[in-house]
């Protein structure tokens, strides 16, 4: 027996061992999501009946093209995109300020990881709920806390400009947890002794986090980043409570305009296209992430 | 000597000891600053908590104007769960929502730790290929897909039945993502290690890979618990029989009744679905803790 | 009878805060949900469409009062029948229960398989049943889609099952609502009125005059949408110099789900509607108004933007530009003394006048809803058909019947509140003989009907957000023929 065929034994055993390790994750994927997605896509390239849902005549790109000339549509995916940048710009900043600080142990943190860990545990539903109360106009609290302040009132929800930003701060109060966790399990892996050293050498707490945690955090960001970009792409619940996609379509992302194509306005074909959109934008920025925070 | 030794002590003592006021005041400044951020994120969740002890009109009442009667209940009562476990039969749905949970990141759990390690891990041809069409199911959500995949239910017999509500989510890319890059970011040391000790591939995964994702799999356990506990959409599309279905859709329903919504009770019900949520996340939290041993580091 | 509930769409009902609450709650997508409907309350035509077809032994001759049944008796093979409706009170689902256990007893091999979504949630779970053919046999649907529900073949015409009497002592208004081309596609299963509430104490306090008191002859007398705006300016102006800031001349709407954009069926609408007249000549500025889509049901463009629902928007837009209501939604500001005048379902003043623990601690009156170029009165219900697909029809619309006999209907609005859709059980529901009651009641006689069209759902979802924009100051004209234009689009499809 050479080194060479045990080698290449234990390469067999390995990808059968892989194989039967990724069987029940396959089943499921190709059942739930596979076959579903499936029909979407079908769906998308015909068209169909308002009522029935059964396509009518051969394959089209018509639902493409309707929903491309819609101006919802294109104002969809641009609150999309910037869904996801708000999210991301918001989220892991302070995702990482909060690990560091409540990986520190400082008295008080204990505190705070209870807190930011509860936000995360509300529900989609009642956090929107509590929010709208809070950003109301007209006695919500944080409106009440500016004009104690002798501050301007603010149209959180019923401006254009304030709507999209003030619905993606409810998502991340919620969503910052998780990357929080992230980052705290990716600190335990920086050994001590890296720390030691930069204090000896008199490295600032600045330069410290910049130069030495950023980077050695990398495996846990491009984690972070990415989870950041899917929550920041499916906020949904949020929109239809707090503004049903207005004021004047400033906040309806793709998932609402294809929810709303399909529950409201019977329209299953361009609903379904929209949801393939959606998943060729998600393909590309992953794409385009995993080459940006590539870690060689 | 002796007394230089102490005049010298003396002599570097007060410095110290003004260091360390000053130290001590950084610490309770930053303590206080901790504790304020603190508040401010828990507000909205202890507004809903004392909302659940008041009654649907002073809900309503006190939200307007805003006086201190708007955070803090005036007569704090416990009607609203009293009536959520009589009329409102929330105790059935709130163990249909446990059990629905609980099999669901069970299973979460197995899956893609056994998927996220072998890709992780394992080499193999068309790896990355196939765990890239894995993610392609986290790019669309429920909303776009619920009527397919009723259909897929349907022809499964998953109607009306727990694993029903469970199953779809069980596959997560979302987590056999997450699974996958915790096992990558361990040090390739100690596998190799494990090989020329000749451990089995199987081994390795229990030795050396688990131990090392712990954190990752209580991040996963808290995740996946959320998500489903939340879960209304596809629950409400997918269970037929009221004697099963879940909290969160049951809840819904508080809106209706009587023609104004049971504030009192709805806040009632989001605050016992968020207690467990968070007692679930702080039993987590030493696994989060830095300093705990990490075996994949030994 | 203190916990009655009420419709939840449209008039039938006061939800408060749907926005933020209700639609929260029941995760809905834009005003798909919820009610946003016109059905006429005009003393209309309603071609009946009950031919007297003698199937079956009719009244009395089944094993169970069918009320107005009169299709063949129901098979005796094992079977189930599936329902799927809204969640309502305790009272009310006990009430369900109750009928069911009834005609389970009469019939014993009929099991009835009851399933309750949240009220947000129905409009979504009957679409995602249909497009899946595996639909439940009885489904709660709403009036303003009966022609929906006509174009798609969705429900089987009831007139062949039901006697010519019972569909006759039903409201015809009612009935018209839930018919297409004369068949009855969706049983009559409620009704809903609209009125003006206005609490005394705050006139008084502001220094107003109330609208004047009105008999239930003079109804069609009462005020106009000017003389109404008016009156909340006034109220406005008097409560502000009282110094109270949290005082409002209107409260947020509570038809359907409160806030702007909440409802059009119940509240919005209205503001265009009269400005329209079903009865001018079809090409006329007043029909188009009135019809919202052209005859064909393929455009909006000129109907939705005509000058009178520029009109009737700008009508509308003041409410919010001069800070005569609120731009959110607020709960319950009239039960609750925050706001002078409430535009309410009479289902709510119901309880105002008939429950305790509802009694408004205020003095308070109640009249008509303003006029416009006429008198318009939209409203809608719940209303449950039977799928075309159901392998048991002549079952399912034997239970629908049992469910409408006279003590089941009585039974039914006692724990329910809202309006009969017939006029004949009314004097066994005490609550009706209020003076409030009474006059609503009579306005009901004398309102104009709402339009029909297959494509309403599309419709009032972009007709409502529309709205909403406007209410938070867009250009009425500019958002009217942009949303009118759209709806074209969304048309095309029903071709």
């Amino acid at each position: 027996m050479t080194a060479k065929t045990a080698r290449g034994g234990r390469r067999r055993r390995e990808a059968i061992t892989a194989g039967l390790m990724l069987a029940p994750a396959f089943i499921g994927v190709v059942l739930f999501q596979y076959l579903p997605l499936a029909d979407v896509l079908s769906t998308s390239l015909r068209r169909v009946d308002p009522f029935t849902r059964a396509p009518v005549g051969g394959p089209s790109l018509t639902n493409y093209s309707e929903i491309l000339a819609d101006p919802d549509f294109r104002r969809a995916l641009l609150n999309t995109a910037l869904y996801i940048a708000i999210t991301i710009c918001l989220e892991i900043p302070v995702a990482l300020i909060l690990a560091i600080t409540v990986n520190q142990r400082l008295p008080g943190s204990r505190a705070l990881r209870a807190a930011v860990i509860a936000a995360m545990a509300a529900s989609e539903t009642v956090g929107a709920l509590v929010w709208s109360q809070m950003y109301e106009s007209a006695f919500g609290i944080l409106n009440s806390t500016l004009a104690a302040l002798h501050l301007p009132q603010q149209p959180f929800l019923t401006s254009e400009h304030q709507a999209l930003a003030a619905i993606t701060v409810m998502s991340v109060w919620r969503g910052v947890g998780l990357p929080m966790l992230i980052f705290l399990g990716g600190l335990q892996l920086i050994p001590q002794e890296v720390y030691e050293a930069a204090k000896v050498d008199g490295v600032g707490p600045l330069r410290t986090l910049l130069q030495i945690t950023v980077p050695l955090l990398k495996p846990s960001l491009v984690v972070a980043a990415f989870m950041s970009m899917l929550s920041g792409a499916r906020i949904f619940t949020p929109i239809s409570v707090m503004t049903d996609g207005g004021p004047n379509g400033s906040t309806g992302n793709l998932i609402y305009y294809s929810y709303q194509q399909a529950f409201s306005f019977q329209a299953f074909g361009p609903a379904a296209a929209a949801a393939v959109v959606m998943l060729l934008l998600l393909v590309v920025l992953s794409v385009a992430q995993a080459r940006i925070l590539r870690s060689e | 000597m002796l007394v230089k030794h102490e005049t010298g002590a003396i002599r570097t003592a007060v410095p110290a000891a003004r260091a360390r006021r000053r130290r001590r005041t950084a610490r309770s400044a930053q303590s206080v600053v901790l504790s304020v951020v603190a508040f401010l994120f828990a507000f909205p969740i202890l507004w809903m908590f004392t909302s659940a002890f008041k009654g649907t009109k002073a809900v309503v009442e006190d939200a307007f104007p805003l006086t201190w009667k708007s955070f803090v209940p005036a007569h704090p009562t416990m009607a609203n769960l009293a009536r959520l476990f009589t009329d409102l039969h929330f105790g059935r749905d709130f163990v249909n929502t446990l059990i629905v949970s609980v099999a669901q990141v069970a299973l979460t759990l197995v899956v893609a730790t056994l998927a996220g390690y072998a890709f992780g891990r394992l080499r193999f041809r068309g790896r990355d290929v196939l765990f890239a069409a894995t993610l392609l199911g986290a790019f669309v959500p429920v909303e776009a897909m619920v009527i397919p995949m009723y259909g897929v239910a349907k022809h499964l017999g998953l109607l009306s039945t727990y694993p029903g509500i469970f199953l779809p989510f069980a596959f997560s890319p979302f987590a056999i993502y997450l699974m996958r890059q915790s096992f990558r970011s361990l040090p390739d040391e100690t596998f190799e290690a494990a090989k020329l000790d000749g451990a089995g591939i199987l081994r390795t995964f229990w030795h050396v890979g688990l131990p090392g994702v712990i954190p990752a799999l209580a991040s996963l356990v808290l995740i996946q618990f959320i998500n489903s506990w939340s879960n209304f959409f596809w629950p409400l599309i997918a269970m037929q029989d009221p004697a099963k279905q879940v909290a969160q859709v049951t809840m819904a329903g508080y809106a209706d009744n009587a023609n104004t919504p049971l504030y009192g009770e709805i806040f009632a019900a989001s605050t016992l679905l968020t207690v467990p949520l968070v007692f679930l996340a702080l039993g987590l939290q030493r696994y989060y803790v830095a300093g705990m041993a990490s075996s994949g580091l030994k | 009878m203190n916990d009655t509930h009420l419709p939840s769409e449209g008039l039938g009902s006061t939800r408060p805060s749907r926005r933020t609450v209700l639609r929260a709650l029941a995760y809905t997508g834009a005003g798909a949900a919820f009610g946003t409907s016109l059905i006429g309350c005009s003393a209309g035509s309603g071609g009946t469409g009950a031919a007297d077809v003698a199937k079956g032994p009719g009244p009395g001759g089944y094993a169970l009062d069918l009320g107005g049944y009169q299709g063949p008796v129901p098979r005796t093979s094992q079977m189930t029948l599936r329902v799927l409706r809204a969640d309502t009170s305790p009272p009310v689902n006990d009430w369900y229960a109750k009928a069911f256990a009834a005609f389970h007893a009469a019939f014993p091999n009929i099991k009835i398989a009851e399933e309750r979504v949240p009220f947000g949630s129905l409009q979504q779970k009957v679409q995602v049943y249909i497009q899946s053919g595996d639909a439940p046999d009885i489904m709660m649907g709403r009036t303003d889609l009966t022609a929906y529900y006509g174009a798609g073949k969705l429900a089987v015409p009831l007139g062949p099952y039901l006697t010519a009497d019972f569909v006759r002592k039903q409201r015809a208004s009612v009935v018209d609502g839930a018919s297409v081309n004369g068949d009855l596609l969706v049983m009559p299963w409620e009704d809903g009125i609209p009125m003006v509430v206005f609490n005394l104490d705050l006139f008084a306090k502001a220094k107003v005059d109330p609208p004047a008191e009105l008999t239930p002859r003079q109804v069609t007398s009462g005020w106009t949408v000017d003389d109404f705006l008016a009156t909340l300016g006034r109220l406005k102006e008097g409560l502000a110099r009282s110094g109270d800031q949290s005082l409002f001349a209107l409260e947020a709407s509570t038809l359907g789900n409160g806030g702007p954009g909440s409802n059009y069926g119940g509240f919005e609408g209205h503001f265009i509607r009269m400005m329209g007249d079903p009865q001018a000549a079809k090409t006329s500025d007043e029909y188009r108004t009135w019809a919202a889509v052209d005859e064909a049901g393929r455009k909006a463009s000129g109907y939705l933007d005509s000058n009178g629902a520029i009109q009737g928007m700008r009508n509308y837009q003041k409410l919010f530009q001069d800070g005569l209501t609120p731009k959110g939604a607020v709960p319950k500001q009239f039960a609750g003394g925050q706001a002078a005048m409430g535009w309410e379902a009479i289902a709510l003043i119901n309880r105002y006048t008939g429950s305790p623990a509802d009694k408004l601690k205020f003095e308070w009156g109640a009249t008509v809803v303003p006029r416009g170029t006429t008198f318009f009165g939209c409203n809608q219900a719940e209303a449950p058909f039977v799928w075309t697909g159901s392998k048991n029809q002549a079952e399912a619309v034997a239970l629908l019947a049992f469910l409408c006999n006279d003590k089941n209907r009585v039974g039914y609005h006692t724990v329910r509140g809202s309006v009969p859709a017939r006029d004949d059980i009314i004097p066994s529901l005490p609550v009706y003989a209020g003076k409030a009651q009474q006059l609503g009641l009579a306005a009901a006689k004398h309102f104009v009907g709402a339009p029909k069209t297959a494509g309403w759902s599309d419709y009032s979802t972009a007709a409502n957000s529309a709205i909403r924009n406007i209410a938070l100051g867009a250009d009425v004209a500019t958002t009217l023929h942009e949303t009118a234009t759209k709806v074209d689009g969304l048309l095309k499809k029903y071709r």
